[in-house]
């Protein structure tokens, strides 16, 4: 009887639920039998070596691929097949790897776009107008407000992205590489904020390379490599999976407890 | 079955008009509007060729050829190149534009109307399994396949061509690996108009030629390029069969009036359908909404 | 120079803060226009209204959304048929079939506009083409429109000098329609999406946009003005056949003005048409022979110099510090 009430709380705490999820392309498996939850609230990491199918977990859990099999739920709605914009509208967005500045548009622009059209509903512009502008302040962006996205600097770039999927008060945010390109001074603030978000309530799936960061803030950690899952756990839990070892940390990161 | 032979006789022709266009989008990633303009020029350099000296058309097809090399290396050089990467449909309206004055000065010089070659053995044909090839089809066939076996020997073994080859795949690798991108286009758009005025010459010695047919050439070229996917040299092949297979084919059933239409309707679908081509080969971007650049 | 400069900027400055201003006295003098002229200069400056809409059409695509589409004359040409074929059999009025044909042709490029928005780029641009190709071909062939040899409007009770007003008026009103309607659009949401779209189709995509819907709508729009655009031209013409309203050169004529006038603008197309056409006047009194030449080479200077149009001089700058 209890097992079956923690059964339930637990179904209800699973926000996105992925299984056995494989994308092929022509003779490529970029992704095979990839199988994980994410509840409500938690930060996922998500790591692996380049080439290991990172952004195209992310590609195909936005609807940019359609799965070759397998099957992708949010907050309990099949959106395997589902076209991006809508899976957006339903409370999921993501930033790009390399980054996508909008041609032609300023800074506030694109935020006031994402405002306007990435919630559930149809927000009035005199609203996404306001909620663009909070953002920008909250993220620092607000100076640059009227600069076109292509004159941003990377790490203000990033910024921009997440200010975009923050106004569309998504549940859950992939960050793809979201440190990319970021230099010592700049991943400290990007870290706090990511944190910052995630203690209101968003969950998010970092995807990372920089093993410093993703181990610091991340809940619980998947590994990733040639496309399969060959690990999940807590931080400390995966950097001592000898199979995580083999492939990918080496020796030296065996003891990551994020300096 | 004499339909098939037309069929094939023409499919060459047609494969080589679109070779121009085709290796131009291809390493580029320009759509050469003025390409049917280029093809008319070669026809008419032909013709003056024959007209004034009495040389051969297919004698003549190297100077139609570098004539052509000329004018695309120069137009490249002092004009293309300062839009070259600036938007998608910038290379068309300059090549436009370049295209218009190609045919004015065409215009001042021939008039309006139309002009033919008649050469010596022009009606002669020989029959064969109860088909009949006409001799000069039967040339300019022969031709035709010989250009694109060259086409495809230069691509692939020599050095020059493995340098164009490999700055289609990867412009950005190729500059780091110390080609010179800029004199790369350069020859590779003077080398799309020189095979445009070679396939030109051809035309001039089956069809009649006027000077406002580049756009209707210029259509052919592209449906044919699209059909057997921009940029890959033997897919132009194919192409170009296809699509004078699918004329005949058509005309024969449908009757004369559908010739152009059903060339349109052809690559409408197949750009809707396989946007690549029968054998399609994307060398920039995507095409269709549905593709996005993987890393 | 510097204090020409100055001058020049401060004028902009002054125009953009009193644009309404300056808009009014415009309509009132473009209204008026026609009582104080000769036909000459009437037929003339609708040509001018006629290619400004053209190039309105023509800029909701290219400008705003970002799509080529190279073949919108196949809609000015579909409505000019479908006017013609509506005037000789029935007896609807006038502005009723206008409307008609317009509304023909937005559905026409909202059923092509599933499968053909879906190709990008280049291909959408040549697609569209195909398009305008194949639409001329249905044309000549149905027996309805008078196949190759095209059809002649019915003898109207009106005087010459009537139909060029007509004519006028309406190309002004519709460009006038447009230009508003170009404004509002860009104002309002649809405007940001149109926008993000042509930045990057992706990233529209990703912050909730519905690419199909806003693509087909706005080839919608852009296929019934010019759609609107080409009944008035055939009840101007009386006469037409597939080759004059499907003309290559009306296309290239009406992306050219686009592009002169600087796309993603609003007046641009306006302005471009009215620069157009006065340099086109010019050259074809002085230089007939060449002047396929001399437009191809403004053609290729302009886009050269001035890609973004004249509309880069005339809008003031934008001041922020970095």
């Amino acid at each position: 009887m209890n097992d079956k009430i923690e059964k339930t709380r637990e179904k209800k705490n699973i926000l996105l639920k992925i299984t056995g999820v494989s994308k092929i392309f022509g003779g490529v498996k970029a992704l095979e039998d990839v199988s994980f939850n994410v509840k409500q609230g938690e930060i996922l990491g998500i790591i692996g070596p380049n080439g290991a199918g990172k952004t195209t977990l992310v590609n195909t859990i936005m609807g940019i691929y359609k799965p070759t099999s397998g099957e992708i739920w949010f907050q309990n709605q099949n959106i395997t097949a589902m076209p991006t914009y809508k899976i957006t509208k339903l409370g999921m967005s993501r930033t790009f790897q390399i980054t996508k500045p909008v041609r032609g548009m300023t800074v506030f622009d694109s935020v006031i776009s994402a405002a306007l059209f990435g919630n559930n509903k149809k927000v009035p512009l005199n609203n996404a107008l306001k909620i663009a502008d909070d953002i920008l302040k909250l993220l620092s962006l607000h100076t640059k407000k009227n600069f076109l996205s292509t004159e941003l600097n990377i790490a203000d770039l990033k910024k921009l992205d997440l200010s975009k999927c923050l106004v569309m008060n998504s549940n859950m945010i992939l960050l793809d590489e979201v440190m990319a390109g970021l230099n010592r001074k700049e991943i400290e603030p990007m870290m706090d904020l990511i944190k910052k978000v995630n203690s209101e309530g968003v969950t998010i799936i970092a995807i990372e390379h920089i093993m410093k960061a993703v181990m610091n803030i991340s809940h619980r950690v998947l590994v990733l490599h040639h496309g399969k899952k060959i690990s999940e756990g807590t931080p400390k839990e995966v950097s001592e999976d000898p199979k995580v070892i083999k492939t990918y940390l080496g020796k030296k990161y065996s003891n990551v407890k994020g300096e | 079955m004499q339909l098939l032979m037309n069929a094939i006789l023409t499919g060459a022709l047609y494969a080589t008009l679109a070779s121009g266009f085709s290796i131009l989008y291809g390493v580029m990633n320009v759509m050469n509007v003025a390409h049917g303009t280029f093809i008319m020029i070669g026809a008419y350099i032909s013709y003056a060729m024959f007209i004034t000296f009495g040389i051969d058309t297919f004698i003549s097809l190297p100077i139609c050829g570098m004539g052509l090399f000329i004018i695309g290396f120069v137009f490249y050089r002092y004009i293309f190149s300062r839009i070259m990467g600036v938007g998608i449909f910038m290379g068309m309206i300059v090549t436009y534009g370049f295209s218009m004055l190609l045919e004015n000065i065409v215009l001042l010089i021939y008039a309006s109307d139309y002009r033919g070659i008649s050469a010596a053995y022009s009606g002669k044909y020989f029959t064969f399994l109860n088909i009949n090839i006409p001799y000069i089809r039967l040339g300019v066939f022969l031709i035709a396949c010989l250009i694109t076996i060259i086409l495809y020997l230069f691509m692939r073994y020599t050095k020059l061509g493995k340098t164009i080859s490999a700055v289609s795949l990867n412009r950005y690798a190729a500059s780091l690996v110390g080609i010179d991108i800029n004199f790369v286009f350069n020859l590779t758009f003077a080398i799309g108009a020189a095979l445009a005025g070679i396939a030109g010459g051809l035309l001039a010695s089956v069809y009649i030629i006027y000077p406002q047919m580049g756009v209707s050439v210029l259509f052919k070229s592209f449906v044919v390029a699209v059909l057997g996917g921009l940029g890959n040299m033997t897919g132009v092949f194919i192409g170009g069969l296809l699509l004078a297979l699918f004329e005949v084919l058509g005309a024969h059933i449908l009757g004369p009036d559908y010739f152009q239409l059903i060339g349109f309707l052809l690559m409408v679908l197949v750009l809707c359908i396989k946007p690549e081509g029968v054998l399609g080969k994307k060398f920039f971007g995507a095409v269709t909404s549905k593709e996005i650049g993987t890393e | 120079m510097k204090l020409f400069l100055k001058y020049f900027e401060d004028t902009k400055l002054i125009v953009e803060k009193h644009k309404w201003l300056f808009i009014s006295l415009f309509i009132i003098i473009m209204v008026l226009f026609p009582l104080y002229t000769s036909n000459y200069l009437i037929r003339m400056f609708s040509s001018i209204f006629m290619y400004a809409c053209l190039g309105i059409a023509m800029n909701i695509m290219l400008g705003y959304i970002g799509y080529a589409a190279f073949g919108n004359v196949a809609f000015f040409g579909l409505s000019a048929y479908i006017t013609m074929v509506l005037l000789n059999k029935t007896n609807i009025p006038l502005l009723i079939i206008f409307i008609i044909a317009a509304l023909v042709s937005a559905m026409y490029a909202i059923i092509l506009g599933f499968p053909i928005l879906r190709i990008r780029g280049h291909y959408f641009a040549i697609a569209t083409l195909g398009i305008a190709e194949g639409t001329r071909e249905v044309m000549s062939i149905l027996e309805i429109t008078g196949g190759g040899k095209g059809i002649s409007a019915p003898i109207l009770e009106m005087s010459i000098n009537s139909i060029y007003r007509i004519v006028y008026y309406s190309f002004f009103g519709l460009t006038i329609l447009s230009l508003f309607a170009c404004y509002y659009i860009l104002k309002k949401p649809f405007g940001y999406a149109l926008r993000t779209i042509r930045g990057d189709e992706d990233v529209a995509a990703g912050v909730g946009i519905n690419t199909t819907y806003y693509k087909v709508a706005a080839w919608g729009i852009s296929a019934f003005i010019a759609g609107l655009t080409g009944s008035i031209f055939a009840f101007w013409m009386g006469y037409i056949d597939p080759v004059s309203v499907f003309d290559g050169m009306i296309n290239v004529k009406f992306t050219v003005v686009a592009l002169l006038g600087g796309l993603g603008s609003v007046i641009g197309p306006l302005i471009g048409s009215l620069l157009f056409e006065l340099i086109s006047v010019f050259i074809w009194e002085k230089f007939l022979d060449i002047h396929l030449a001399v437009l191809g080479i403004i053609i290729m200077i302009t886009i050269i110099f001035l890609p973004r149009g004249i509309m880069q001089f005339l809008k003031p700058q934008r001041r922020h510090t970095k």
